[in-house]
């Protein structure tokens, strides 16, 4: 896909995922403080010089946290809705193309995982998984893949009978080579507006859990258990809770804005050309 | 018709069974054995006989299809066990908690359809100017702001700067000065989706040919668009207010644990911190079954409103 874009949208939401992928693979150099390391002396100080963001309760740079929270978010982020995407993929074609008793099967289980909302399964997956952010991940996926299978699905059984997949079958060509070259491409446009989408939704929800406590565990710095351990706090030193929480609200912005740029331009009702 | 209702509510059964065996399945993903997890203290590790007992008594000495068979058995017979933790009935919790969560759900919902709907409108009126811009804008703040700090920013400035509203709890059997700040957290993101929804289904409505003919009879712009148009883009809206119990049941666990609102989401996290089994057990079967209901009515309703599903669906 070829970005030569004049939607703002893509532009804004682009600009700052870079940004913060820059950020998350510099961090040491971006970082002014070693993001673990207590300065017992400067304990709860607001917003200096020293410290731009201030300290924490154990006397840590904020600032040099939230810069490498960005590295596990990120990474949650991507990793989380790159698995549900490849499971998504998977069993949505299996479901939407061959159909069948395949089929039922398949989206029975995808109903059975949406009759529990979302938040009470990764919450109730992540408890009995125990605390880590592999097992956090684990929750996660098993609440995001089935929005994907489901996407996948519906645009296969869209296209599965039209003329030029008919004629293709005609002149001989097999289930794989179908898959790839004809129905494949029709239907990733979807599947990537909710893949992006699904980061920021992805970052949100590790940040929720880890904020709970169910998810990274101190000392790693992450967004979410930033604010959990700055609850405390909240009357003496209320710095400690803005600055990740405004992290977390721009990092989601960031793939929100991506996402809604990239559904017009994919939109064939927005576009005026037809792409390459 | 019927036989698209039919076929949509017998579907719920795999579901519901489905949920029933993850839910009952949580105790056995957890490593470690339950009983000696429970019964160990911050004295140290409990006695064989003492587990053994503790055991038996919970019938968790039977093998685990029979565990889950007489659990599923009981449950069907509106029985949910008791607590590991208060050893008091289940659903009596459940229910006491999913009363509290109905009460701000509703509140929540009310302030998020006075705020989308009127936004919703404005900015399809004002198609593509400043207006529009910033009621989008405002829409991908809302789905984007994390809940829990929100209701950190709402805390700060009414409760610690402003002292104008308590920081947590219940008060009076949840009088309106407690369920304020939890309201407003868990309403912002169920208004910023529907503010979305509002505004396309309200940009679709105003670009049919009945709009042009309403305009061309010379009717005026306020009935255009508040009858004509209003009336049609509110049908997937309305239907959607349904679904949006579901946001507002996924923000409902982090809100409620902040704010001390004793509702099911503040219920789960708490069983789960305490490993309270049968509770978690419980409360996420009883979710389930409230979620899948919701759906079910919201998709009866929808194909009831819209004639050109009404004859069509036949899947």
């Amino acid at each position: 896909m070829r970005l030569r874009t004049k939607n703002r949208n893509i532009l804004i939401g682009m600009s700052i995922v870079m940004c913060l992928v820059f950020i998350a693979v510099f961090a040491p150099l971006v970082a002014p403080h070693d993001p673990t390391e207590a300065d017992l002396g400067a304990r709860l100080e607001p917003p200096s010089k020293e410290y731009p963001f201030g300290t924490d309760h154990l006397g840590r740079c904020i600032l040099s946290r939230v810069i490498y929270g960005t590295r596990v978010s990120l990474l949650v982020g991507v990793t989380v809705i790159s698995a549900s995407l490849l499971i998504g993929l998977v069993l949505g074609t299996a479901s939407g193309y061959f159909g069948g008793l395949v089929d039922e099967v398949i989206m029975r289980l995808v109903d059975g995982f949406l009759a529990i909302p979302s938040m009470f399964l990764a919450l109730a997956l992540a408890g009995a998984l125990g605390p880590g952010l592999t097992n956090m991940m684990i929750a996660l996926i098993a609440v995001e893949w089935t929005s994907y299978a489901r996407v996948v699905r519906g645009s296969i059984l869209s296209i599965k009978d039209q003329e030029f997949v008919v004629a293709s079958r005609g002149l001989g060509a097999g289930d794989v080579y179908i898959l790839t070259r004809h129905i494949l491409p029709n239907i990733i446009s979807p599947v990537i507006v909710i893949a992006t989408m699904g980061v920021g939704y992805a970052i949100l929800a590790a940040a929720g859990l880890s904020f709970l406590g169910f998810g990274v565990q101190p000392p790693t710095p992450e967004w979410g258990s930033m604010l959990d351990s700055g609850r405390l706090f909240l009357r003496k030193a209320p710095h400690i809770m803005v600055f990740p929480g405004l992290a977390i609200m721009i990092t989601v912005l960031a793939f929100n804005f991506l996402g809604d740029g990239l559904r017009d331009e994919m939109d064939p009702r927005f576009r005026k050309e037809i792409p390459h | 018709m019927l036989e698209y209702i039919a076929r949509r509510t017998l579907l719920i059964i795999p579901a519901l069974l489905f949920v029933s065996i993850i839910s009952f399945s949580m105790v056995y993903l957890a490593p470690g054995d339950p009983a000696e997890i429970l019964l160990t203290s911050p004295e140290g590790t409990p006695s064989p006989a003492a587990v053994e007992a503790f055991r038996v008594r919970m019938g968790l000495d039977q093998p685990i299809y029979v565990q889950y068979l007489r659990w599923l058995n009981n449950i069907l017979h509106g029985d949910f066990g008791y607590s590991y933790m208060s050893e008091r009935p289940v659903f009596d919790a459940i229910f006491k908690s999913f009363k509290a969560t109905l009460k701000l759900s509703i509140v929540s919902m009310f302030i998020s359809v006075i705020v989308s709907i009127p936004l919703g409108i404005l900015a399809a009126i004002k198609h593509n100017s400043a207006t529009d811009d910033l009621c989008r804008l405002g829409a991908l703040v809302g789905v984007s702001i994390p809940n829990f700090w929100q209701a950190f920013l709402l805390i700060l400035l009414f409760s610690i700067y402003l002292d104008w509203l308590p920081v947590a709890g219940y008060g009076d059997g949840g009088d309106l000065r407690h369920m304020i700040l939890p309201a407003i957290t868990l309403g912002t993101s169920s208004a910023a989706v529907t503010t979305r929804l509002m505004r396309s289904s309200m940009l679709e409505a105003l670009s049919q040919d009945y709009i042009i003919t309403a305009r061309a009879k010379g009717l005026s712009e306020k009935v255009v668009v508040g009858k004509h148009a209003l009336k049609n883009a509110l049908i997937p809206v309305v239907t959607m207010l349904g679904l949006n119990l579901g946001f507002l049941l996924n923000g409902a666990v982090v809100t409620e644990w902040i704010f001390g609102w004793p509702g099911i989401g503040g219920l789960v996290v708490d069983s789960i911190y305490q490993r309270d089994y049968t509770m978690i057990q419980g409360s996420i079967l009883f979710i389930a079954v409230i979620f899948v209901t919701l759906n079910l009515i919201v998709d009866i309703s929808y194909t009831y409103l819209d004639p050109r599903i009404r004859y069509e669906a036949k899947d």
